[in-house]
């Protein structure tokens, strides 16, 4: 996304649909890690027309299409984590207490879902969602000074959790 | 690298592969779909707008006057217990459900969370505030409702509605049955319908508590009772699925 052009959003509705299309798989995987029991279809829709409607807004000046576009993806993925049931994803049997797993992704899984919720975000959109560091700052409405020493806090917090020696 | 960060790259990776494709939309359509009430908004709304004047002159019409109250709301056609004329607010009629909003051809009596349960611990003596839920059953099976009721709308996609539905028990142990054997039947209410689900799968709630989940797909809108069977142990309650809020 970084290379392509960067310029006020299309106003046309095929012009848009042009622009926003390769952005369609990433916001999916943020609103599929961000509200894991909503609609993650639901939300990249939402997002969709919600950025469409507010077209007019985009600044190029302020980042590229695709962080405005996860932005908005990850407000709408709020919102429905909150508007009904947020409850996590059902399929991954988290339950209070260490677990000792024989998948370690369920181990990291558990152990990042004890970080502060800030730093969970920040690792949610870096590591999993595969998120830049400016396009997680855009998500986190922070600068990228802020999203690396939040990064660093939660590795740290995370190295007892996940048992690795210092 | 460090370890840490391997294991959180190794994990985002394998994460990232199980996510299924991408969304298809027909960007297009949708977008212009959306645009559509703003390219046409100046003439829609004037033509709302002179619709619902002229809706309510035929209420004032119909109905006398404004405010008046007693018996005669519902006439012309719509019974005293349809949907809510607009000519006339219902008085004393505070149940905060809009019976519109619903194709229910009655009001939907949602169960409200009356009276509360207060689980055993470590389960939270009430939700956290911000689901404005109250629980409701008993220690063999419980719930969380909405204080003001279930209703559940807003639906994007056509029927049928998918809902997760979330449980909990004393008698449920999430390490030793991950996958309870937890059936939910729904029963509308209005007209006929039915359904069962089950078993159900966990689910880990944000503020650390596991729950049976029962996702249920209610193949219609309408004023619907579900009821959990869980180790002997019953609990229904009645939500309304309307198509819009």
């Amino acid at each position: 996304m970084s290379d392509r052009p960067t310029g006020r959003a299309p106003d046309t509705a095929a012009d848009f649909a042009d622009w926003i299309g390769p952005e369609v798989e990433r916001m999916a995987r943020l609103a599929a890690r961000l509200a894991p029991t909503a609609d993650r279809d639901d939300i990249v829709q939402e997002a969709l027309v919600r950025a469409w409607q507010k077209r007019r807004q985009y600044d190029p000046a302020r980042g590229t299409p695709g962080a405005w576009l996860l932005a908005i993806t990850a407000d709408r993925a709020r919102r429905a984590r909150n508007r009904r049931r947020p409850m996590p994803a059902p399929s991954l049997a988290v339950v209070p207490g260490r677990v000792r797993s024989a998948d370690d992704r369920v181990d990291v899984e558990f152990a990042v879902a004890r970080l502060a919720p800030r730093q969970r975000l920040a690792v949610d959109c870096f590591y999993f969602v595969g998120l830049s560091v400016a396009e997680t700052a855009a998500v986190m409405r922070c600068s990228e000074g802020t999203v690396k020493s939040t990064l660093a806090d939660a590795r740290r917090l995370l190295r007892p959790l996940l048992e690795v020696p210092e | 690298m460090t370890d840490v960060e391997r294991m959180l790259e190794d994990a985002g990776a394998r994460w990232r592969a199980g996510q299924p494709p991408a969304p298809t939309f027909a960007l297009s359509d949708l977008l212009v779909r959306a645009s559509g009430p703003m390219r046409q908004g100046p003439s829609l709304l004037v033509g709302l707008a002179a619709a619902a004047v002229v809706v309510v002159l035929l209420g004032v019409f119909a109905f006398g006057r404004f405010g008046s109250s007693g018996p005669g709301r519902g006439s012309g056609g719509s019974s005293a217990s349809g949907p809510v004329s607009t000519g006339s607010p219902p008085s004393g009629a505070s149940t905060g459900r809009s019976p519109s909003a619903s194709i229910s051809p009655v009001p939907c009596n949602v169960t409200l969370p009356k009276p509360v349960y207060v689980p055993p611990k470590p389960t939270l003596l009430t939700p956290p505030a911000y689901y404005d839920s109250d629980w409701y059953g008993s220690a063999r099976l419980w719930t969380m409702l909405d204080r003001q009721g279930e209703s559940w709308s807003g639906w994007v996609y056509p029927p049928p509605y998918p809902q997760k539905t979330f449980w909990w028990s004393a008698d449920w142990n999430p390490t030793e049955e991950p996958m309870p054997a937890i059936t939910v039947t729904g029963k509308r209410l209005d007209r006929p319908g039915s359904f069962v689900y089950g078993p159900g799968t966990n689910a880990s709630a944000d503020w650390g508590s596991t729950a049976m989940l029962v996702g249920v797909d209610f193949p219609t809108t309408g004023c619907w009772e579900l009821t959990a069977r869980y180790r002997g142990a019953t609990l229904s309650y009645v939500a309304e699925v309307a198509d819009r809020p």
